[in-house]
């Protein structure tokens, strides 16, 4: 389901934020500066396993008009066992709420043998996820009639790969007929972390295949740079953003992921003003830093 | 290891257990494990999480509740689980805030069951209000009469001495 130009008041690309239900003093600002809002299903269940009403009803009342996505994480599309069904129920659930612009989640893994691992390892760029991968994101497709996007996830953990991780993407998208969503900021990780090359990615990419991208700030530690989404985004993805602007023709949205935990630390008034810069780069008129 | 289902289980032995593995990138993704799970417990058990570091404990619990595992990928589930665990502490104080917020915060079809009677010797309400301030609960004085913690009929946690 293609963004409508007009749906973020102006021309596509969209600008989007993360939401992850909390806190509540930022919701009226994300609703009033960005022009989509990205839900993320499992941040919203609430202690009996069901989604917070609650939680739901803020939306209703601060954003009633902004158009949302949904953005899972606890999908586990590539766990080879099973995915999770729990995760789908709890998809269910908030689609019986309100209607998203489209579903999104990430090709990464978080159950083995139904154990939960705590964390999400990036899936192997190899011939058997990538058939499985294609398989479990057209079943998506068909039993929810809607787009279904995947993003590479970002991962410290070696993996095998038959493919580049361009190439994977590439056939991703041409077998299922879903776009992709490309995090910029996980992309950086896998560059500074040895799993990429980021010119040859950034050349074998089928960027017409690109409907949303992601920015987020990050961690070093250890020698690791890690996607956690606590951050501003650095002054290398917002040139990253740059790049993919001039390449991503069939580029819908541009979301900022901040995590809820972080807030209190940035300050809303530094997360609005976030999403303001973002927003002058969306703008074909605004230079792009060097 | 090119197979999907052998890789996948050579990523969960790796992240489950402390010792060296041949896989690039398993320590700092135990470190960020940990990480993760020692700041989402905190938000599912905020006061018992607060009385933990206050008490120089939480990392080392955390890491004991990861070393169980069986983890559930619902937090809320996994954190009644870190409480229900820590309400059999050793250390009484340790043991009835766990089961205290436990019993305020299960829904009905995971509520624990009270000691009866369940005594306190200091006000569980000012015990809570303690540890939310930054103060251990053990420095505040015994109530003057000991206090009875019950469930009504209704559902309500309640008290009343229990002279």
């Amino acid at each position: 389901m293609p963004l409508a130009p007009s749906a973020g008041g102006g021309l596509r690309p969209a600008l989007g934020v993360s939401w992850e239900g909390r806190p509540a003093a930022l919701l009226p600002t994300l609703a009033a500066r960005a022009d989509v809002i990205e839900v993320v299903p499992d941040a919203l269940r609430g202690p009996d396993g069901e989604v917070n009403r609650t939680l739901l009803d803020e939306l209703d009342r601060e954003a009633p008009d902004v158009p949302l996505t949904y953005h899972g994480i606890g999908l586990s599309i590539g766990s080879v066992d099973a995915w999770n069904d729990d995760y789908l129920r709890l998809l269910d659930q908030v689609l019986a709420w309100r209607e998203p612009l489209w579903h999104s989640e990430h090709l990464g893994f978080t159950h083995v043998d139904g154990a939960f691992l705590g964390t999400m390892p990036a899936l192997p760029t190899t011939q058997e996820s990538l058939e499985l991968v294609i398989e479990r994101s057209r079943s998506m497709r068909e039993r929810y009639g809607r787009e279904f996007l995947l993003e590479h996830v970002a991962s410290p953990l070696d993996r095998p790969a038959d493919l580049t991780l361009a190439a994977y993407l590439n056939t991703l998208a041409a077998e299922t007929g879903s776009r992709l969503l490309l995090d910029l900021h996980n992309i950086e990780c896998d560059v500074d972390n040895g799993y990429l090359r980021l010119d040859e990615f950034l050349d074998e990419l089928d960027w017409t295949a690109v409907g949303e991208i992601h920015v987020a700030g990050g961690v070093w530690h250890d020698g690791w740079h890690l996607d956690v989404h606590t951050g501003l985004v650095a002054d290398s993805t917002m040139a990253l953003l740059g790049t993919a602007l001039e390449r991503a023709t069939n580029l819908d949205l541009v979301v900022y992921e901040v995590l809820a935990s972080a807030v209190p630390r940035l300050g809303v008034d530094a997360i609005g003003d976030q999403l303001d810069t973002v927003r002058a780069l969306l703008s074909p008129a605004t230079p792009v830093p060097a | 290891m090119r197979d999907l289902a052998a890789y996948q289980r050579h990523v969960a032995t790796a992240l489950g257990t402390a010792e060296p593995t041949d896989l690039r990138g398993a320590d700092v993704s135990r470190w960020s494990v940990q990480q993760w799970a020692a700041a989402l417990l905190r938000n599912v058990c905020p006061l018992t999480g607060r009385l933990l570091v206050l008490r120089g404990r939480y990392g080392a619990d955390v890491d004991a509740h990861l070393a169980r595992g069986g983890r559930s990928s619902s937090l809320h589930a996994w954190g009644r689980a870190f409480l229900a665990g820590l309400a059999l502490d050793p250390d009484r104080v340790v043991a009835d805030v766990a089961l205290l917020e436990l019993a305020m915060t299960a829904p009905v079809a995971a509520r624990p069951a009270l000691p009866e009677p369940w005594v306190w010797d200091r006000d569980p309400w000012q015990v809570a209000a303690a540890i939310a301030q930054g103060h251990d609960p053990a420095e505040l004085p015994h109530a003057e009469v000991p206090v009875l913690v019950y469930r009504e009929p209704g559902g309500r946690l309640a008290t009343a001495f229990a002279g």
